[in-house]
């Protein structure tokens, strides 16, 4: 069989093994290494097998990646996220669409101390999305809002993919993070600046309508139910009366002390980034003990013991994933795929932005089947050495990459956070999707910006020299 | 493969012959670097003395195994060609680590020639390889150990209270015993370690502050004369060298014998010198000079034979019979090929420093 | 028997967050130390490389019993049921079929490994064949909760987390809804 033929081959059998459901990071791994059989043989395929699993993940500074997780565990169950929306929401409560401005303030906030999207956008969419409903604002936006937002979670520090990048592309990992701080906090504002202009004319939209249906607002424009948090939140809403001074303002002060542990402690010479987020963890915990210190002993180590559970799954459901992902680019390699895109690409005569923005936009159509987590671990060894060729930066390249996976992880068909959403706040994911759409231009317009104007991306990590 | 026969009788009319042999590299060494240099090298003259019948596919640095693999990479056959560091995977390479004994290896080519003829007849050392199922292709050292300080270091006592990223067990022995606080650091975390004050110096080779940008943050580098202490190691799949044919198989031991006996000190020089202005072009860099031969001297009658004895256990508990006569033969290896004429591109930057 | 492959899997599920302990504590540790005597602590950073080993490979299975590892169902959302069983029993086939090969695979290299006695170098020489096997044992019991969920598949019943649910102990995953949090 030709290389060709070969590679073409394992292509429509990974897109198959995802189709029927087989777990991503197994049909990664499956279909490379029947690639690897058909190029070279049983024997190779199973050394390949054999030496994946360890050499792929035991490494110090991937030791980065379950600290953030949970950092993030522990960060939910100290409220840190319902003290921040608390706060957010006081001060947006006159502003147009404010508590839709306060949910994307929490997101950023809470993404300030969890690594994760889908931890962000899971936890702030089960406090905001019951809010947003009761103060009128339709099903999609609301949810949609939340997906959005929830993405600024692997862009503001600490992120996982941004040290994954890292690792990867041998970048150095605090140079990384501290450069995705003014992209997401860019993103941030583009979201709220939307929702300022347009949410609250759906908002107003929604509520004539509910009037019209008669005051019954156990359904809504999407056909769905109205769930029993909506009521009760709308029956909280009435009863706040809260003063500058009641506001929950250590969630505030929590999110500093992590943000500053994760990020300044490597500043002062005692630690590494990779140590920084276990130094973060450790905080995170401190953290958890003092804020539950009222309802016992018993509870709080019950929350750390679902804490370090739900961290081991989590690692190990992305580990996997970097473990079929390897499988599937020693494949990759050994066709000599990765060498002829290279060679292919930079013999193309034109400008090299115009190819660099080719190649990134390749990142969408990637993500309509494969899993984020995935798509970087497959991208970066593609992209990052054509990049370098063109003279383009490294950092800025990882900014890019995690941007446009970001837009994937909302996009249809496989559009990972909305899914959580839809499940979270029980609506359907056509529900959500729609009310991401819009948002997603100002992502669009975001991304263009970053990419034309690198020096943004470029400004924090050249402070750090 | 099902239909391989039929897509070359196809095309198979054009003047290129296919190769009988194509094996695919795996390596560790980036290009631009003096180690890529010797590889390449070597590499470029089988294709051209076997006229073709040899090829090898090179895949890029780290992409299809990374470093620490390299060597299982071609031991079970996954390539059929890999260049490492062999200090990764310490039980697999016992007898080329003696390389990292302080203060014995001072001449580039002399140690690469020695380690060639100690590969090719001392049985104890081939049966490591072969152990490994890999075929000894060779081993050459890193660069000349430098250690960057913020201070200017003057002599051993100098080491004492430095938190100083150093690698390898018998420069740990060396430098602990000098008071030294010594930390593990990954080489990709040194710089972020330097700028964060987890460490104030380093130990390691010219490569060291050139590529990874260490001359920014610590302006004194010194050559304290403790030589060579770390090597890159080039191996083939034992298997696949055995099955081929005689004449290849000559073909691939006269280049590697070339390699040892001068073209590859030739190739690393000339790669080697290029690195010289990226080193001192740092406008931070104060002081790169070498110590005087007697305070070496004194160093090393300090630790006396305590490091090729420690050596010596080492290699032993790692599975090499006979250790101290395989130390023996390549220290009288060392006095007979070493070249004291040869030029160190270290030594010869160091020089370059003194006259600016 | 199913009940057996869930146990053993929350068995090591648990031993996987303890390493997740470990892994936090000799990082802290090797920080700690550092900063009062200049010195690394000798083998945290092995140690803490060694405990990120055993955390993803022994909660590899707890993993798989709880549905936590992520797959694409938009294809099959629009598929019959009947169609969707047939499926079902496919996926699970060809997953045990493929953790039966990473089992063996890596259970050929850790016992290559173990022969040679296959260490680390740092500042200690730490061995790194005990590890292999670590994830030999990983993928083992990843291997029964495939077959557990082929058992399943055949019988026509929804997969492996749905089992979770009926034990008395709490889908933690369900409810924090973290079950993939990148
Ligand atoms: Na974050
Ligand atoms: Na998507």
């Amino acid at each position: 069989m030709e290389i060709y033929h070969v590679v073409l081959l394992t292509l429509v059998l990974l897109v198959g093994l995802l189709c029927i459901k087989m777990p991503v990071a197994l049909a990664l791994g499956l279909a490379g290494a029947v690639g690897l059989v058909l190029l070279r043989g049983f024997d190779y395929s199973t050394s390949t097998l054999g030496s994946v699993p360890f050499a792929d993940t035991a490494s110090f500074t991937l030791t980065i990646i379950p600290m953030f997780i949970l950092m993030g565990m522990f960060a939910v169950r100290a409220n840190i996220a319902v003290n921040v929306f608390a706060v957010a929401h006081y001060f947006t409560r006159r502003a147009p669409g404010g508590i839709g401005v306060a949910t994307v303030m929490a997101c950023a906030g809470f993404s300030a101390v969890s690594g994760s999207s889908i931890g962000t956008a899971a936890t702030v969419s089960r406090l905001a999305v019951g809010q947003m409903r009761a103060s009128g604002f339709p099903a999609s936006l609301a949810t949609g809002i939340v997906a959005i937002a929830g993405t600024l979670g692997v862009m503001i520090p600490p992120s996982t993919f941004l040290v994954l990048y890292a690792v990867l592309a041998r970048e150095s990992v605090a140079a990384l993070l501290a450069a995705g701080i003014i992209p997401g906090i860019l993103s941030a504002l583009s979201y709220i600046t939307y929702i300022m202009i347009f949410g609250q004319r759906s908002v107003r939209k929604e509520l004539a309508r509910r009037e019209g249906a008669g005051g019954d607002s156990g359904v809504d424009g999407d056909g769905e139910r109205l769930g029993e948090a909506v009521e009760q939140a709308r029956r909280e809403l009435a009863s706040k009366t809260v003063s500058l001074r009641e506001l929950p303002w250590r969630g505030v002060v929590h999110v500093g002390i992590l943000f500053l542990v994760v990020m300044g402690g490597m500043y002062t010479g005692v630690f590494t980034s990779t140590e920084g987020a276990a130094i973060g963890a450790l905080t995170g915990l401190v953290i958890l003990v003092i804020e539950n210190r009222r309802r016992g002993g018993r509870h709080i180590f019950a929350a750390f013991k679902d804490s370090l559970l739900d961290t081991a799954q989590s690692t190990s459901m992305v580990f996997l994933i970097i473990v079929g992902s390897g499988i599937f680019s020693a494949f990759l390699v050994t066709a000599g795929v990765t060498q002829d895109i290279t060679v292919w690409v930079t013999g193309l005569s034109f400008h090299p932005m115009l190819i660099m923005a080719m190649l990134l936009i390749c990142l969408i159509p990637l993500g309509m089947f494969l899993e984020s987590m995935s798509i970087l671990v497959l991208a970066v060894p593609l992209l990052y050495p054509i990049a370098a060729d063109l003279g383009f930066d490294g950092i800025w390249l990882g900014i890019m990459i995690v941007k446009l996976i970001e837009i994937g992880m909302v996009t249809p068909p496989v559009g990972i956070i909305t899914f959580v959403i839809a499940g979270t706040a029980n609506v359907r994911s056509e529900t959500v999707f729609r009310g991401v759409l819009p948002l997603l231009v100002m992502d669009v317009i975001t991304t263009t910006l970053l990419f034309l104007v690198p020096g943004i991306t470029l400004f924090l990590p050249s402070l750090m020299t | 493969g099902c239909s391989e026969g039929v897509v070359q009788g196809e095309d198979g009319g054009g003047e290129d012959v296919a190769a009988e042999e194509t094996l695919t590299l795996v390596t560790a060494a980036m290009d631009g670097t003096p180690n890529a240099a010797v590889q390449d090298w070597f590499l470029t003259e089988v294709e051209e003395r076997s006229e073709g019948r040899i090829e090898f596919e090179r895949t890029e640095a780290y992409s299809l195994c990374d470093a620490p693999e390299i060597a299982d990479c071609v031991r079970d056959g996954r390539a059929e060609i890999g260049v490492s560091i062999p200090d990764y995977t310490p039980v697999y390479f016992p007898s080329t680590s003696v390389v990292s004994v302080p203060f014995v290896g001072q001449n580039w080519q002399g140690i690469t020639h020695s380690l060639h003829e100690l590969h090719r007849n001392n049985a104890d050392a081939e049966a490591v390889m072969t152990d490994n199922n890999l075929h000894f292709v060779g081993t050459w050292p890193v660069g000349r150990m430098l250690i960057g300080t913020h201070e200017p270091l003057e002599s051993p006592e100098d080491l004492d209270g430095l938190s100083t990223r150093v690698s390898g067990p018998l420069a740990i022995n060396l430098f602990e015993g000098e008071g030294t606080n010594v930390v593990s650091l990954a080489a990709n975390e040194v710089y972020e370690g330097l700028e964060r004050g987890v460490v104030d110096s380093a130990a390691a080779s010219i490569d060291f502050p050139v590529n990874y940008r260490l001359n920014e943050l610590l302006p004194y580098w010194t050559d304290p004369g403790v030589g060579e202490y770390s090597s890159f190691g080039m191996w083939m799949n034992l298997d696949t060298y055995e099955e081929m044919s005689e004449d290849l198989q000559q073909v691939i031991d006269e280049v590697a014998a070339d390699l040892a006996a001068g073209a590859g000190a030739e190739a690393f020089y000339a790669q080697a010198t290029e690195q010289c202005p990226s080193m001192l072009e740092a406008e931070t860099l104060e002081g790169f000079t070498r110590w005087d031969e007697d305070i070496t001297a004194a160093w090393e009658e300090e630790t006396g034979d305590s490091l090729q004895s420690a050596w010596v256990d080492l290699a032993t508990e790692q599975g090499l019979e006979n250790a101290e006569s395989v130390l023996d033969e390549y220290m009288a290896g060392l006095e007979e090929l070493s070249d004291p004429e040869a030029q160190d591109a270290t030594l010869t930057c160091i020089e370059e420093f003194s006259n600016q | 028997m199913e009940r057996l492959v869930v146990n053993l899997s929350r068995v090591m599920g648990v031993i996987a967050a303890l390493a997740i302990v470990v892994l936090m504590a000799a990082i802290v540790t090797d920080v700690v130390t550092r900063y009062l005597t200049g010195s690394s602590m000798p083998a945290m950073v092995e140690l803490s490389e060694s405990a990120l080993v055993v955390s993803i490979f022994f909660g590899l299975a707890w993993a798989g019993a709880s549905g936590a590892h992520v797959s694409v169902t938009l294809v099959t959302d629009r598929l019959s049921a009947r169609l969707n069983r047939l499926l079902a029993v496919t996926v699970w086939v060809l997953t045990t079929l493929f953790v039966s090969w990473l089992t063996f695979a890596t259970a050929g290299r850790a016992m290559n490994a173990t022969g040679r006695g296959e260490t680390r170098m740092g500042i200690v020489e730490w061995p790194t064949w005990p590890l292999r096997w670590v994830i030999v044992a990983g993928f083992l019991a990843l291997l029964l909760v495939s077959l557990a969920n082929l058992v399943r598949a055949l019988r026509g019943r929804d997969i492996l987390p749905a089992q979770i649910d009926e034990l008395p102990r709490r889908d933690t995953v369900a409810e924090t809804g973290e079950h993939a949090s990148l």
